[in-house]
């Protein structure tokens, strides 16, 4: 499929969308510092790892290999 | 135009393009000064392709003044979401750090619908990155928080919200979205519109941003079953392109299921009468009548017991830690919008190989568990989301205010469906979103899940579902 979209309009969308990242982030408020978020991450990686380690299985079942049921 | 085109079918758009009511150039134009005007006001818009719109219209028309029909999606105007390449244009991902990533080919289902004569007016936004690992804010977004067309002080849903609103709006004919976890679901349930999650592997990603290879999906966002089935039709098929193929088409032949008096429902009441949120319990339990009014033997049925969020949040964040290792590296991470995703993607790091493969290993019993659980039943039906959209500015990782959740209410004793969607994504099944009424003047919508590659039957019981209700035919005040 040719495309040939011209500079123009390529050059006014990265710069619509480069504008409007500042805004976005702008807008979010983190409840705690990056270090607390970071920390508060890491532990919910160890809670599931925690979880994971509580299921039981029997040896012999392997990794999933095909993702539909 | 008349205002009703922005709302209309693909069958009826189809219908009114080859009585030649109107050229695809005109339509085409008419929902690019739509998209381009109200698609800002919902942060839905993430790219305009009027240029490229119009050269494709005008090529359709020609082929429809000959007579050469390709597909009922012929000549009409759509949006993708903004994960799937469009070739020598921006593919930001919704993220910042990609603000100028230009990539040299269009993503599969682009080539497909493009060589059925689809016209592509626009990229649609989305949620940063699809939402992976996990966000906190509707604003975790380049192009800000995704509004809802009914009330847009309240969040469209994620990751496909551009997908979800410029749908609810009338800016496009349908969408393209994408889902890991709920993304075509939710989106689709908070702005009232149709949307199906097809099976793992009949619908190729290539060209689409990867978060999770073991567990992404693209599918149709549309106004009704039937639109969901001709798109799908369109962008379904083998891909040698990608690895996760299943190596099957699709036909959209809903005409050949078994008569429903023949199948069985999975349903559990507790999912109606008290994980639901009390304001949406009355449109949601009408809908359950109404699926059962059509004939359907029931039966009650729980998910099976399974550690659903740590498995799928180990699975999606180790393959997405993989993805988006440089990012994380390079410190580029740090340009994303929302903090939480930023430091949830550091932490995939340090997801352990092992865990990965427990959470694979459990996977394989899910698999197996779902199989089993479909033996007797055919379809499973639970409330899509268990209430209506959030506030803009509500963190979304805490039970929404009002929400059964947040009431302090104990517990219900039956987990009942809840989970449906972690869990029927891990077992990579179908699902199908049918708006059914409204709570506090939103949207709310059921599900239907079946077994992998039974999109036809989940289809065939929503077009039935939409013969007998008209919710899918409300749309917003928009203008």
């Amino acid at each position: 499929m040719a495309i040939d979209l011209s500079r123009r309009e390529l050059a006014a969308a990265l710069a619509a969308l480069a504008s409007a990242a500042a805004p976005a982030a702008a807008q979010t408020t983190p409840t705690g510092t990056p270090a607390e978020l970071l920390t508060q991450a890491k532990q919910a990686v160890e809670r599931n790892h925690d979880a994971l380690q509580r299921f039981k299985l029997d040896r012999a079942v392997e990794p999933a290999t095909r993702y539909e049921a | 135009m008349d205002d009703s085109v922005f709302y209309a079918s693909i069958s009826d758009l189809s219908a009114r393009l080859r009585k030649r009511e109107f050229s695809s150039q005109e339509l085409t134009k008419a929902f690019c000064d739509r998209l381009e005007k109200l698609g800002p006001r919902y942060n839905a818009l993430a790219l305009p392709l009027r240029e490229h719109a119009i050269r494709k219209a005008k090529d359709v028309d020609r082929d429809l003044k000959k007579e050469r029909f390709r597909s009922p999606l012929q000549g009409i105007p759509y949006g993708a979401k903004d994960l799937l390449s469009f070739a020598g244009q921006p593919t930001a991902w919704g993220a910042a750090p990609f603000a100028r990533q230009v990539l040299n080919e269009d993503a599969t289902v682009i080539k497909k619908l493009d060589k059925l004569g689809a016209v592509l007016i626009g990229k649609l936004a989305m949620v940063e990155l699809a939402g992976g690992p996990a966000y906190r804010f509707a604003a975790a977004s380049a192009t800000g928080p995704g509004l809802n067309p009914w009330d847009r002080t309240r969040w469209s849903g994620g990751s496909s919200s551009g997908s979800g609103s410029a749908v609810a709006a009338g800016l496009v004919g349908y969408a393209l979205g994408s889902e890991t976890s709920g993304s075509i679901l939710t989106p689709s349930a908070f702005c009232g519109i149709t949307g199906l999650r097809p099976t793992y592997g009949l619908v190729s990603r290539a060209g689409a941003m990867a978060l999770s290879w073991t567990l992404d999906k693209i599918g149709p966002m549309a106004r009704t079953a039937e639109d969901c089935g001709l798109i799908l039709q369109a962008i379904a098929g083998k891909d040698g392109d990608d690895p996760g193929s299943a190596g099957k088409g699709y036909y959209y032949a809903p005409q050949y299921v078994r008569p429903f008096s023949e199948m069985t429902l999975g349903f559990h009441p507790s999912d109606w009468d008290t994980h639901a949120d009390a304001a949406a319990r009355p449109a949601l339990q009408a809908a359950l009548a109404a699926i059962r009014g059509l004939g359907f033997q029931v039966k009650e049925v729980e998910i099976p017991d399974f550690p659903y969020g740590p498995v799928i949040s180990t699975i999606l964040g180790g393959e997405a830690g993989s993805i988006f290792e440089d990012l994380i590296a390079s410190g580029n991470v740090d340009k994303l919008a929302d903090a939480k995703q930023i430091a949830g993607l550091k932490a995939t790091q340090d997801i352990l190989a092992r865990d990965y493969l427990k959470a694979m290993r459990i996977r394989t019993l899910i698999r197996r568990a779902f199989q089993d659980l479909f033996y007797p039943v055919d379809i499973l039906i639970s409330p899509a989301r268990n209430g209506i959209a959030g506030k803009v500015a509500d963190p979304l990782d805490r039970p929404a205010p009002g929400s059964a959740a947040a009431s302090g209410a104990p517990a219900p004793k039956s987990r009942g469906l809840q989970g449906l969607i972690p869990a029927a994504n891990l077992a990579g099944l179908p699902a199908l979103c049918l708006p059914c009424g409204f709570a506090d003047k939103m949207p709310v919508a059921i599900q239907l899940v079946g077994r992998a590659f039974s999109e036809n039957l989940l289809l065939a019981v929503g077009r039935q579902y939409q013969t007998q209700t008209d919710f899918h035919k409300q749309h917003p005040p928009v203008g």
